[in-house]
Protein backbone atom coordinates (compact mmCIF):
# COMPACT_ATOMS: atom_id res chain seq x y z
CA UNK A 1 0.00 0.00 0.00
CA UNK A 2 2.77 1.64 0.85
CA UNK A 3 4.45 1.66 -2.19
CA UNK A 4 1.52 2.20 -4.34
CA UNK A 5 1.11 5.43 -2.71
CA UNK A 6 4.67 6.51 -3.62
CA UNK A 7 4.68 5.47 -6.92
CA UNK A 8 1.81 7.52 -7.70
CA UNK A 9 3.32 10.67 -6.05
CA UNK A 10 6.30 10.08 -8.38
CA UNK A 11 3.77 9.30 -11.54
CA UNK A 12 2.82 13.26 -10.63
CA UNK A 13 5.64 14.97 -10.59
CA UNK A 14 6.68 12.86 -14.12
CA UNK A 15 5.65 14.25 -17.44
CA UNK A 16 5.34 12.12 -20.40
CA UNK A 17 8.83 12.61 -21.09
CA UNK A 18 10.21 11.04 -17.89
CA UNK A 19 11.80 14.02 -16.22
CA UNK A 20 10.79 15.73 -13.01
CA UNK A 21 8.97 19.07 -13.57
CA UNK A 22 10.02 20.24 -10.19
CA UNK A 23 13.02 19.67 -10.97
CA UNK A 24 13.29 21.87 -14.59
CA UNK A 25 12.24 24.52 -12.89
CA UNK A 26 14.64 24.85 -9.81
CA UNK A 27 16.95 27.00 -9.71
CA UNK A 28 19.68 24.39 -8.74
CA UNK A 29 22.48 23.97 -11.68
CA UNK A 30 22.22 22.10 -14.42
CA UNK A 31 25.12 19.66 -16.20
CA UNK A 32 23.82 18.14 -19.66
CA UNK A 33 27.34 16.73 -20.98
CA UNK A 34 26.69 15.50 -24.95
CA UNK A 35 29.15 12.58 -25.56
CA UNK A 36 32.54 13.81 -24.52
CA UNK A 37 32.45 17.06 -27.26
CA UNK A 38 30.18 19.07 -25.36
CA UNK A 39 28.58 20.37 -21.92
CA UNK A 40 26.03 22.66 -21.32
CA UNK A 41 25.93 24.13 -17.80
CA UNK A 42 22.67 25.87 -17.23
CA UNK A 43 22.58 28.35 -13.54
CA UNK A 44 26.83 29.05 -13.69
CA UNK A 45 27.73 31.63 -11.89
CA UNK A 46 30.98 33.13 -13.81
CA UNK A 47 34.23 31.53 -15.30
CA UNK A 48 36.45 31.01 -12.71
CA UNK A 49 39.78 29.55 -14.93
CA UNK A 50 39.87 28.92 -18.91
CA UNK A 51 42.44 27.73 -20.91
CA UNK A 52 43.01 25.28 -23.44
CA UNK A 53 42.62 21.96 -21.38
CA UNK A 54 40.60 23.47 -18.22
CA UNK A 55 37.70 25.16 -17.57
CA UNK A 56 36.74 26.08 -14.37
CA UNK A 57 32.76 27.54 -13.54
CA UNK A 58 31.43 28.38 -10.84
CA UNK A 59 28.24 26.94 -9.81
CA UNK A 60 27.50 29.11 -6.71
CA UNK A 61 27.76 26.84 -3.82
CA UNK A 62 30.77 24.55 -5.69
CA UNK A 63 32.24 24.82 -9.32
CA UNK A 64 32.38 22.30 -11.46
CA UNK A 65 35.86 21.50 -13.22
CA UNK A 66 36.44 20.50 -16.93
CA UNK A 67 39.38 19.08 -17.80
CA UNK A 68 40.46 17.43 -21.53
CA UNK A 69 41.78 19.18 -24.40
CA UNK A 70 41.25 22.24 -27.02
CA UNK A 71 38.40 23.28 -24.27
CA UNK A 72 36.90 26.11 -25.86
CA UNK A 73 33.62 28.36 -24.84
CA UNK A 74 31.48 28.02 -27.70
CA UNK A 75 28.65 30.42 -25.84
CA UNK A 76 28.34 32.18 -23.21
CA UNK A 77 25.58 34.02 -21.22
CA UNK A 78 24.99 35.30 -17.50
CA UNK A 79 23.40 32.09 -16.50
CA UNK A 80 24.51 29.15 -19.12
CA UNK A 81 27.15 28.57 -21.29
CA UNK A 82 28.85 25.57 -23.72
CA UNK A 83 31.75 24.01 -23.65
CA UNK A 84 33.22 22.83 -26.55
CA UNK A 85 36.22 20.23 -27.04
CA UNK A 86 37.65 16.58 -25.87
CA UNK A 87 36.01 16.08 -22.36
CA UNK A 88 38.48 13.74 -20.38
CA UNK A 89 36.93 14.34 -16.93
CA UNK A 90 34.67 16.02 -14.59
CA UNK A 91 35.10 17.15 -11.34
CA UNK A 92 33.16 18.52 -8.36
CA UNK A 93 34.79 21.20 -5.95
CA UNK A 94 33.35 22.27 -2.90
CA UNK B 1 24.01 30.61 -40.85
CA UNK B 2 20.89 33.63 -39.95
CA UNK B 3 23.39 34.54 -36.82
CA UNK B 4 26.24 34.95 -39.27
CA UNK B 5 24.19 37.21 -41.65
CA UNK B 6 23.57 39.61 -38.76
CA UNK B 7 26.64 39.24 -37.05
CA UNK B 8 28.36 40.78 -41.02
CA UNK B 9 25.65 43.48 -41.02
CA UNK B 10 26.07 44.66 -37.60
CA UNK B 11 29.92 44.27 -37.85
CA UNK B 12 32.41 42.48 -35.15
CA UNK B 13 35.90 42.64 -34.18
CA UNK B 14 37.78 40.03 -33.43
CA UNK B 15 40.48 41.04 -30.58
CA UNK B 16 43.22 39.78 -28.66
CA UNK B 17 42.68 39.78 -24.58
CA UNK B 18 45.52 40.18 -22.94
CA UNK B 19 46.42 40.32 -18.98
CA UNK B 20 46.05 38.62 -15.86
CA UNK B 21 42.25 37.99 -16.05
CA UNK B 22 40.77 37.59 -18.78
CA UNK B 23 37.94 35.03 -17.27
CA UNK B 24 37.03 38.08 -14.72
CA UNK B 25 37.00 40.06 -18.28
CA UNK B 26 34.36 37.46 -19.71
CA UNK B 27 32.40 37.19 -16.39
CA UNK B 28 31.92 40.63 -16.39
CA UNK B 29 31.41 41.88 -20.33
CA UNK B 30 28.52 39.30 -20.17
CA UNK B 31 26.81 40.33 -17.42
CA UNK B 32 26.54 43.45 -19.13
CA UNK B 33 25.43 42.13 -22.11
CA UNK B 34 28.07 42.00 -24.19
CA UNK B 35 28.27 38.77 -25.46
CA UNK B 36 31.83 37.93 -26.00
CA UNK B 37 31.77 35.23 -29.32
CA UNK B 38 34.48 33.07 -30.78
CA UNK B 39 36.49 33.23 -27.45
CA UNK B 40 39.75 30.74 -27.62
CA UNK B 41 42.44 30.18 -25.20
CA UNK B 42 46.24 30.28 -26.40
CA UNK B 43 49.34 30.07 -24.52
CA UNK B 44 50.20 33.59 -23.59
CA UNK B 45 46.65 34.72 -24.04
CA UNK B 46 42.69 35.17 -25.36
CA UNK B 47 41.11 35.53 -28.68
CA UNK B 48 37.49 36.46 -29.10
CA UNK B 49 34.96 38.83 -31.12
CA UNK B 50 32.43 41.10 -30.25
CA UNK B 51 29.83 43.03 -32.17
CA UNK B 52 31.26 46.79 -32.97
CA UNK B 53 28.70 47.91 -30.99
CA UNK B 54 29.74 46.17 -27.80
CA UNK B 55 33.27 46.55 -28.16
CA UNK B 56 33.04 50.45 -28.39
CA UNK B 57 31.43 49.91 -24.76
CA UNK B 58 33.94 47.76 -23.33
CA UNK B 59 36.60 49.72 -22.72
CA UNK B 60 35.81 50.06 -19.22
CA UNK B 61 35.25 46.48 -17.87
CA UNK B 62 38.73 46.18 -19.45
CA UNK B 63 40.27 48.45 -17.67
CA UNK B 64 38.32 47.18 -14.41
CA UNK B 65 39.57 43.54 -14.85
CA UNK B 66 42.93 44.69 -15.82
CA UNK B 67 43.09 43.19 -19.34
CA UNK B 68 44.55 44.79 -22.52
CA UNK B 69 42.31 44.65 -25.65
CA UNK B 70 44.12 44.43 -29.17
CA UNK B 71 41.73 44.49 -32.28
CA UNK B 72 43.52 41.64 -34.80
CA UNK B 73 40.32 41.59 -37.26
CA UNK B 74 37.61 43.65 -38.42
CA UNK B 75 34.95 41.76 -40.53
CA UNK B 76 31.47 42.79 -41.49
CA UNK B 77 29.07 45.51 -43.57
CA UNK B 78 30.39 48.74 -41.22
CA UNK B 79 33.90 48.06 -41.82
CA UNK B 80 33.34 47.71 -45.83
CA UNK B 81 31.70 50.61 -45.45
CA UNK B 82 33.89 52.71 -44.32
CA UNK B 83 36.42 51.38 -46.69
CA UNK B 84 34.79 52.83 -49.07
CA UNK B 85 33.84 56.17 -47.39
CA UNK B 86 36.14 58.33 -49.40
CA UNK B 87 35.01 56.87 -52.63
CA UNK B 88 31.01 57.67 -51.83
CA UNK B 89 30.73 58.50 -55.93
CA UNK B 90 30.94 54.65 -56.13
CA UNK B 91 27.88 54.34 -53.64
CA UNK B 92 25.99 56.88 -55.48
CA UNK B 93 26.70 55.21 -58.44
CA UNK B 94 25.00 52.59 -57.14
CA UNK B 95 22.01 54.08 -55.76
CA UNK B 96 21.44 56.13 -58.81
CA UNK B 97 22.12 52.51 -60.99
CA UNK B 98 19.24 51.10 -59.06
CA UNK B 99 16.51 54.49 -59.27
CA UNK B 100 17.39 54.40 -62.59
CA UNK B 101 16.49 50.62 -63.34
CA UNK B 102 13.33 50.91 -62.05
CA UNK B 103 12.73 54.04 -63.16
CA UNK B 104 13.59 52.74 -66.60
CA UNK B 105 11.40 49.83 -66.64
CA UNK B 106 8.03 52.22 -66.54
CA UNK B 107 8.43 53.05 -69.98
CA UNK B 108 8.02 51.23 -73.14
CA UNK B 109 11.45 50.46 -74.62
CA UNK B 110 10.44 48.59 -78.27
CA UNK B 111 7.49 47.37 -79.98
CA UNK B 112 7.17 43.89 -81.74
CA UNK B 113 4.08 43.52 -84.37
CA UNK B 114 3.00 40.17 -85.02
CA UNK B 115 0.06 38.89 -87.88
CA UNK B 116 0.53 42.01 -90.23
CA UNK B 117 0.36 40.39 -93.53
CA UNK B 118 -1.49 43.42 -95.54
CA UNK B 119 -1.24 46.05 -93.51
CA UNK B 120 2.02 48.09 -93.33
CA UNK B 121 3.91 48.32 -89.91
CA UNK B 122 4.94 51.59 -90.21
CA UNK B 123 1.09 52.48 -90.61
CA UNK B 124 0.56 50.28 -87.70
CA UNK B 125 3.64 52.05 -86.00
CA UNK B 126 2.23 56.03 -86.57
CA UNK B 127 -1.41 54.54 -85.80
CA UNK B 128 -0.36 53.32 -82.52
CA UNK B 129 1.66 56.36 -81.65
CA UNK B 130 -0.90 58.72 -82.16
CA UNK B 131 -3.14 56.73 -79.40
CA UNK B 132 0.08 57.14 -77.21
CA UNK B 133 2.03 54.02 -77.71
CA UNK B 134 5.43 54.97 -78.71
CA UNK B 135 9.18 53.75 -78.15
CA UNK B 136 9.68 55.96 -74.81
CA UNK B 137 5.70 55.60 -73.44
CA UNK B 138 5.24 55.68 -70.09
CA UNK B 139 3.27 52.45 -68.87
CA UNK B 140 1.16 53.91 -66.30
CA UNK B 141 -0.62 56.02 -68.79
CA UNK B 142 -1.50 54.10 -71.19
CA UNK B 143 -5.49 53.15 -71.65
CA UNK B 144 -4.58 50.07 -73.83
CA UNK B 145 -8.37 48.38 -74.59
CA UNK B 146 -8.71 52.43 -75.35
CA UNK B 147 -6.23 52.22 -77.62
CA UNK B 148 -7.46 48.90 -79.34
CA UNK B 149 -11.02 49.96 -79.52
CA UNK B 150 -9.63 53.07 -81.83
CA UNK B 151 -7.30 51.62 -83.82
CA UNK B 152 -9.89 48.82 -84.77
CA UNK B 153 -12.22 51.62 -85.66
CA UNK B 154 -9.93 53.87 -87.70
CA UNK B 155 -8.03 51.19 -89.85
CA UNK B 156 -10.62 48.70 -91.61
CA UNK B 157 -8.22 46.21 -92.34
CA UNK B 158 -7.86 45.51 -88.76
CA UNK B 159 -10.09 42.99 -87.43
CA UNK B 160 -8.83 42.36 -84.05
CA UNK B 161 -5.69 43.25 -82.40
CA UNK B 162 -4.75 43.52 -78.97
CA UNK B 163 -1.83 45.13 -77.26
CA UNK B 164 0.31 43.72 -74.72
CA UNK B 165 2.99 45.13 -72.54
CA UNK B 166 5.40 42.39 -70.68
CA UNK B 167 8.11 44.06 -68.82
CA UNK B 168 9.19 46.84 -71.34
CA UNK B 169 7.71 45.24 -74.46
CA UNK B 170 4.78 46.34 -76.31
CA UNK B 171 3.92 43.13 -78.29
CA UNK B 172 1.08 43.90 -80.85
CA UNK B 173 -0.64 40.99 -82.20
CA UNK B 174 -2.92 42.08 -85.68
CA UNK B 175 -5.67 39.80 -86.95
CA UNK B 176 -6.75 41.21 -90.06
CA UNK B 177 -9.94 41.40 -91.68
CA UNK B 178 -11.07 38.66 -94.02
CA UNK B 179 -11.48 39.89 -97.19
CA UNK B 180 -14.92 39.46 -98.67
CA UNK B 181 -15.15 36.78 -101.74
CA UNK B 182 -16.29 37.99 -104.72
CA UNK B 183 -19.61 37.18 -105.39
CA UNK B 184 -21.10 36.63 -108.48
CA UNK B 185 -24.35 38.46 -109.21
CA UNK B 186 -26.57 35.76 -110.62
CA UNK B 187 -29.51 37.32 -110.34
CA UNK B 188 -28.17 40.39 -112.81
CA UNK B 189 -28.48 39.24 -116.37
CA UNK B 190 -25.57 40.03 -118.78
CA UNK B 191 -23.92 38.81 -121.81
CA UNK B 192 -19.55 37.87 -122.38
CA UNK B 193 -17.90 40.08 -124.43
CA UNK B 194 -14.00 40.07 -126.00
CA UNK B 195 -11.98 42.82 -123.86
CA UNK B 196 -9.49 42.67 -126.50
CA UNK B 197 -8.94 41.28 -130.29
CA UNK B 198 -7.68 37.84 -130.18
CA UNK B 199 -8.11 33.84 -131.62
CA UNK B 200 -9.95 32.05 -129.19
CA UNK B 201 -7.98 28.74 -128.00
CA UNK B 202 -10.54 27.97 -125.53
CA UNK B 203 -14.10 28.22 -124.38
CA UNK B 204 -15.66 27.13 -121.02
CA UNK B 205 -19.00 28.46 -120.90
CA UNK B 206 -20.49 27.39 -117.48
CA UNK B 207 -24.14 29.76 -117.83
CA UNK B 208 -25.50 31.30 -121.25
CA UNK B 209 -25.05 30.49 -124.65
CA UNK B 210 -21.68 30.33 -126.44
CA UNK B 211 -21.86 32.55 -129.74
CA UNK B 212 -18.29 31.70 -130.77
CA UNK B 213 -16.30 28.61 -131.18
CA UNK B 214 -12.94 27.36 -130.22
CA UNK B 215 -10.33 28.99 -133.24
CA UNK B 216 -12.97 31.94 -134.21
CA UNK B 217 -11.07 35.51 -134.38
CA UNK B 218 -12.75 37.92 -132.76
CA UNK B 219 -12.19 41.33 -132.25
CA UNK B 220 -12.51 43.76 -129.49
CA UNK B 221 -16.10 43.94 -128.11
CA UNK B 222 -17.67 41.06 -129.90
CA UNK B 223 -20.49 39.00 -128.02
CA UNK B 224 -18.86 35.53 -126.96
CA UNK B 225 -21.45 34.24 -124.80
CA UNK B 226 -25.16 35.60 -124.89
CA UNK B 227 -27.28 35.65 -121.92
CA UNK B 228 -30.14 34.62 -123.92
CA UNK B 229 -31.07 30.89 -123.79
CA UNK B 230 -33.78 28.93 -125.34
CA UNK B 231 -34.66 25.84 -123.35
CA UNK B 232 -35.39 22.78 -125.11
CA UNK B 233 -39.08 23.69 -124.76
CA UNK B 234 -38.74 26.49 -127.09
CA UNK B 235 -38.74 28.93 -123.73
CA UNK B 236 -36.53 31.71 -123.66
CA UNK B 237 -34.63 32.98 -120.33
CA UNK B 238 -32.42 35.12 -119.40
CA UNK B 239 -28.97 34.64 -117.84
CA UNK B 240 -25.96 35.50 -115.72
CA UNK B 241 -23.18 34.40 -118.30
CA UNK B 242 -20.38 33.42 -116.71
CA UNK B 243 -17.44 31.72 -119.14
CA UNK B 244 -13.46 31.14 -119.20
CA UNK B 245 -12.80 32.78 -122.55
CA UNK B 246 -8.66 31.68 -123.29
CA UNK B 247 -7.77 33.71 -126.56
CA UNK B 248 -4.03 34.62 -127.89
CA UNK B 249 -3.39 38.08 -127.88
CA UNK B 250 -1.32 40.74 -129.55
CA UNK B 251 -0.03 43.46 -127.88
CA UNK B 252 2.98 45.95 -128.73
CA UNK B 253 5.01 48.10 -126.21
CA UNK B 254 7.65 50.73 -127.24
CA UNK B 255 10.74 52.08 -125.16
CA UNK B 256 12.59 54.39 -126.34
CA UNK B 257 15.70 55.94 -124.31
CA UNK B 258 17.37 59.52 -125.35
CA UNK B 259 21.17 58.55 -126.31
CA UNK B 260 22.38 61.59 -124.58
CA UNK B 261 20.30 63.34 -121.78
CA UNK B 262 20.74 65.31 -118.70
CA UNK B 263 20.19 63.66 -115.73
CA UNK B 264 20.67 65.01 -111.83
CA UNK B 265 23.36 63.31 -110.15
CA UNK B 266 23.96 63.42 -106.01
CA UNK B 267 27.43 65.44 -105.94
CA UNK B 268 29.18 66.70 -102.50
CA UNK B 269 27.95 64.12 -100.22
CA UNK B 270 27.80 64.53 -96.21
CA UNK B 271 26.48 62.23 -93.42
CA UNK B 272 25.15 63.45 -90.20
CA UNK B 273 25.08 60.91 -87.03
CA UNK B 274 22.03 61.27 -84.77
CA UNK B 275 21.54 59.29 -81.38
CA UNK B 276 18.15 58.30 -80.27
CA UNK B 277 17.53 56.70 -76.86
CA UNK B 278 13.47 56.05 -75.84
CA UNK B 279 12.22 60.12 -77.17
CA UNK B 280 15.23 61.81 -77.10
CA UNK B 281 17.06 62.43 -80.09
CA UNK B 282 20.17 64.32 -80.89
CA UNK B 283 23.38 65.01 -82.56
CA UNK B 284 26.35 63.24 -82.36
CA UNK B 285 28.15 64.73 -85.41
CA UNK B 286 28.49 68.59 -85.98
CA UNK B 287 28.44 68.89 -89.59
CA UNK B 288 26.47 71.91 -91.00
CA UNK B 289 24.54 70.94 -93.87
CA UNK B 290 22.74 73.31 -96.46
CA UNK B 291 19.36 73.68 -97.07
CA UNK B 292 19.16 73.16 -100.84
CA UNK B 293 20.61 69.43 -99.80
CA UNK B 294 18.78 65.97 -100.35
CA UNK B 295 18.74 64.44 -97.47
CA UNK B 296 17.99 60.08 -96.96
CA UNK B 297 17.70 58.67 -93.39
CA UNK B 298 19.15 55.45 -92.46
CA UNK B 299 18.65 54.16 -88.73
CA UNK B 300 20.44 51.52 -87.03
CA UNK B 301 18.76 49.70 -84.08
CA UNK B 302 20.56 48.31 -81.06
CA UNK B 303 20.21 45.12 -80.55
CA UNK B 304 20.68 42.67 -77.27
CA UNK B 305 19.67 38.69 -77.07
CA UNK B 306 18.10 39.66 -80.87
CA UNK B 307 15.54 42.23 -78.42
CA UNK B 308 15.45 45.47 -79.86
CA UNK B 309 16.78 48.11 -77.86
CA UNK B 310 15.22 51.69 -77.58
CA UNK B 311 18.55 52.85 -78.85
CA UNK B 312 19.27 53.96 -81.99
CA UNK B 313 21.93 55.95 -84.50
CA UNK B 314 20.34 57.81 -87.49
CA UNK B 315 22.78 58.52 -90.22
CA UNK B 316 21.28 61.66 -92.83
CA UNK B 317 23.16 60.66 -95.88
CA UNK B 318 22.89 64.67 -97.23
CA UNK B 319 23.63 65.56 -100.69
CA UNK B 320 23.51 68.45 -103.61
CA UNK B 321 22.04 66.87 -106.63
CA UNK B 322 23.42 68.59 -109.96
CA UNK B 323 22.69 68.20 -113.95
CA UNK B 324 25.34 65.88 -115.53
CA UNK B 325 24.98 64.51 -119.04
CA UNK B 326 25.23 61.32 -119.60
CA UNK B 327 25.43 59.46 -122.88
CA UNK B 328 24.36 55.92 -123.57
CA UNK B 329 26.13 52.87 -125.50
CA UNK B 330 23.79 50.26 -127.23
CA UNK B 331 25.14 47.87 -125.10
CA UNK B 332 23.88 49.89 -121.56
CA UNK B 333 20.41 50.52 -123.65
CA UNK B 334 19.78 47.59 -124.18
CA UNK B 335 19.94 46.65 -120.38
CA UNK B 336 17.85 49.61 -119.79
CA UNK B 337 15.51 47.70 -122.07
CA UNK B 338 16.08 44.11 -120.58
CA UNK B 339 14.93 45.99 -117.36
CA UNK B 340 12.07 48.19 -117.95
CA UNK B 341 11.11 44.71 -120.14
CA UNK B 342 10.55 42.70 -117.31
CA UNK B 343 9.19 45.06 -115.27
CA UNK B 344 5.78 45.49 -118.06
CA UNK B 345 5.82 41.78 -117.89
CA UNK B 346 5.83 41.86 -114.16
CA UNK B 347 3.14 44.62 -113.37
CA UNK B 348 1.20 44.94 -116.86
CA UNK B 349 1.28 41.13 -118.26
CA UNK B 350 0.77 39.42 -114.58
CA UNK B 351 -2.51 37.88 -115.66
CA UNK B 352 -1.33 36.38 -119.12
CA UNK B 353 -0.61 32.43 -118.50
CA UNK B 354 1.82 32.19 -121.41
CA UNK B 355 4.40 35.07 -123.05
CA UNK B 356 6.17 35.04 -126.19
CA UNK B 357 7.66 38.14 -127.03
CA UNK B 358 9.48 39.40 -130.06
CA UNK B 359 11.83 42.65 -130.01
CA UNK B 360 13.22 45.20 -132.49
CA UNK B 361 15.54 47.09 -131.91
CA UNK B 362 16.33 50.47 -133.39
CA UNK B 363 18.48 53.20 -133.42
CA UNK B 364 18.52 56.93 -134.60
CA UNK B 365 21.12 59.99 -134.34
CA UNK B 366 19.50 60.76 -130.67
CA UNK B 367 17.35 57.65 -129.54
CA UNK B 368 17.43 54.15 -128.81
CA UNK B 369 14.10 52.07 -129.40
CA UNK B 370 12.50 49.08 -128.73
CA UNK B 371 9.81 47.55 -129.89
CA UNK B 372 8.48 44.23 -128.30
CA UNK B 373 5.09 42.20 -129.77
CA UNK B 374 3.85 40.17 -127.04
CA UNK B 375 2.08 37.09 -127.69
CA UNK B 376 -0.16 36.49 -124.62
CA UNK B 377 -2.79 33.40 -123.81
CA UNK B 378 -5.29 35.05 -121.55
CA UNK B 379 -9.04 35.61 -120.69
CA UNK B 380 -10.79 38.20 -122.93
CA UNK B 381 -13.91 37.64 -121.03
CA UNK B 382 -15.82 40.73 -120.18
CA UNK B 383 -19.29 41.18 -118.57
CA UNK B 384 -21.15 43.28 -119.99
CA UNK B 385 -24.53 43.61 -117.51
CA UNK B 386 -27.65 43.34 -120.35
CA UNK B 387 -30.21 46.40 -120.49
CA UNK B 388 -33.62 45.40 -121.44
CA UNK B 389 -35.66 48.03 -122.32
Amino acid sequence: MNRKKIKSEQDKQNNSFGFNIKDAFSLKPRIEIFDNTSAVIDGSCGVLEYSETVIRVSLGELSLKLCGRGLTLKCISPTSLIVGGFIKSVEYIM
Amino acid sequence: MFLNLIRWFRGFVVFEIMGRFPERFINLSTRQGHFVLFSRPRKDNFTAALLLCDYRTIRPIARKSGVRLKVRERHGLPFLLGKYKARCGLLIGLLLFLIITVFMQSFVWTIEFSGLTTISQSTLKEALAEEGVFVGAFKPTLDLSAVQRKIMKNIDEVGWMSVNIIGTKAEVEVKEKELKPHILEANVPCNIKAGMDGLILSMNTKYGKAVVSSGSAVIKGSLLVSAVVENPSGDVSIVHADAKVMAQTQRTKSFVLERKGVFDKPTDEASRYRLRAFWLEFPITATSVKQSYTSRFETKSVFLNNTEMPISVTVEHCSRFSPNIYSLSQSEAQGIFAVEDYLYRLFSLSECESINAQRHYAETDSFYSMDVLYECEEDIAVYENLVVN
